[in-house]
């Protein structure tokens, strides 16, 4: 199911992105269309500014230099279209499942009956049916991160923006979270930009692979992962073109890092 | 049945069998330190008893006579009227103080400038024994209910203002974040990520603020016009009753630990997640 090239449009757009703090400058100069309905990875070592990047492509860093359009326009803060996924979940600890679920909704000013019907499909397609009253501090690191791609899903995202959001669970729990969420996105196809440092990762998840490379971040090279969908975590392994691909971004990767090969 | 059916049975009947131990086990654990608890009580009701009864009586009374005294004290004497007063004397000033403090603690908390400008006068006075500030007080407010109100609420203000700076310093920036990119407005933001995150740090100014209230109250009721609760203290003091006195400690000790369980059930009733092992 790929979308022929002249029928794609840009999504989101970073145009000629800089951004310093202090002295020490973050991003250099970044440019990356995002197309509907497409699946990109961040791809880079700590520093090399994709977490920045994240966030300013939701509006919550201004950057130095440089703008970011969605659907065309301007952002100048968090637009409505988008939703973040964090690393550290970002749950509210008095909040239950339910109500941190709810919280956009409730911003957004939805009506009650409508939130309650979201909060409830969105909890299911996550598999937490049953812990809606449980506070976050009672779960386990996977089920928060669940909450937190419910939470981001409720209000039904145009640009679902993930930043390294299976970094904080355990491996085995990070592989079952990987394929439940491509499971999740070949069904809708939301636009994904999704941040991480793991080249197995990016392969098994993405349509494109944005490689960053360090001081200062900047876009290095971009793959296309030649892999058809449905994908599972296992599928994938086992594709032809994985351990190929997996070789040629981690070269890359070491190259982009300032490391002769 | 074979096996293989029976099997779900057996497994079922084992974990209730391990329930069942583990609910003895904890029944058991409770039952031993409520005994713990029983045995120091008698132990020190019994050394009470035993040393007032074999010393001067101006120097410790007995445990029942200290019942005695509390009795009579409250039935035909002074007392019931007294802790009435006292009572709402401290939570007039517990009140006064709470509002004032956490309006205080929340300003400068949330704002620089009024930090800047008025946290070091809030330092200042409360690195100062307020004790010293009485005179003072009592010769601006005189020496009636409105300087033990004052005294009372400046008692309560400080622990509470600390506590409630301290808990809006301490919001979670990363939660900040998270509500904003959900595009949260500045009344969300103090509904949903503010007042939850400081609540907990309320709730501990104000059983500091308890415990410094019942001070301030003592205080209060000694140094200015003698009256309520300090007057009963004071009085007995002089004239040596010392029955009196320790029934008057008595009593403030029972309110003491009735407030603190008062303020301890608001803190379940108000942040439930709230766990003070872990501090979140």
């Amino acid at each position: 199911m790929t979308v022929p090239t002249q029928a794609r449009r840009a999504k989101a757009t970073a145009s000629n992105i800089s951004k310093w703090y202090g002295d020490l400058e973050v991003l250099h100069d970044v440019s990356l269309e995002i197309f509907q309905h497409e699946f990109v990875c961040l791809l880079g070592p700590s520093g090399c500014g994709k977490t920045t990047l994240l966030r300013i492509l939701d509006g919550l860093i201004v950057p130095d230099e440089g703008t970011v359009q969605l659907d065309d326009k301007v952002i100048t803060g968090p637009p409505r279209q988008a939703a973040v996924v964090f690393q550290q979940f970002g749950l509210f600890p008095w909040k239950t499942v339910s109500q941190n679920v709810a919280f956009p909704l409730v911003l957004a000013g939805v009506p009650q009956t409508q939130i309650n019907e979201k909060v409830q499909w969105a909890v299911e397609l996550v598999g937490l049916k049953g812990f809606e009253a449980a506070f976050p501090d009672n779960l386990s690191g996977g089920m928060r991160q669940r909450v937190g791609i419910a939470r981001a899903l409720a209000l039904g995202p145009e640009l679902l923006l993930m930043d390294e959001p299976f970094a904080s669970v355990d491996a085995y729990t990070r592989e079952l979270l990987q394929g439940e969420l491509l499971s999740i996105w070949e069904r809708f196809r939301q636009t994904v930009v999704f941040v991480t440092h793991s080249i197995d990762e990016a392969i098994t998840l993405a349509d494109r692979i944005v490689v960053m490379k360090t001081k200062p971040g900047e876009v290095y090279h971009v793959f296309d992962v030649p892999i058809d969908r449905p994908r599972t975590v296992d599928t994938v392994r086992k594709h032809p073109a994985y351990e190929p691909l997996r070789e040629t971004i981690w070269q890359d990767m070491l190259k982009g890092s300032g490391r002769d090969v | 049945m074979d096996v293989q059916e029976r099997l779900p049975d057996a497994r079922a009947a084992l974990r209730e069998r391990v329930k069942q131990r583990r609910r003895q086990a904890e029944r058991r654990t409770r039952n031993r330190y409520l005994l713990i608890r029983a045995l120091s009580f008698i132990v020190v009701l019994g050394a009470w008893q035993i040393y007032g009864a074999s010393t001067l009586e101006i120097i410790f009374t007995p445990f029942t006579a200290v019942i005695a005294h509390l009795y009579e004290l409250l039935v035909s004497g002074p007392l019931a009227g007294a802790i009435l007063y006292s009572v709402s004397m401290f939570l007039g000033g517990l009140v006064i103080g709470s509002i004032i403090g956490i309006t205080l603690g929340v300003a400068m908390g949330r704002f620089a400038v009024f930090e800047a400008a008025v946290g070091m006068y809030v330092y200042a006075i409360y690195s100062t024994p307020l004790v010293a500030l009485i005179p003072l007080i009592s010769l601006w407010f005189g020496f009636g209910v409105q300087a033990q109100l004052i005294i009372i609420s400046m008692f309560v203000l400080f622990p509470v203002t600390i506590a409630v700076y301290n808990g809006v310093r301490s919001v979670d920036p990363s939660l900040v974040e998270v509500a904003r990119s959900f595009r949260a407005n500045e009344m969300a933001m103090w509904r949903h990520v503010i007042i939850p995150s400081v609540v907990p740090y309320i709730v501990t100014g104000l059983s500091q603020g308890v415990a410094m209230g019942l001070v301030g109250m003592f205080i209060s009721e000694i140094y200015t016009a003698l009256s309520g609760m300090g007057q009963i203290l004071a009085f007995s003091a002089n004239a040596y009753k010392t029955a009196d006195m320790l029934a008057v400690l008595l009593t403030v000790m029972i309110l003491g630990g009735f407030f603190r369980t008062v303020i301890e059930e608001l803190r379940k009733r108000l942040a439930p997640w709230f766990n003070k092992d872990t501090g979140r």
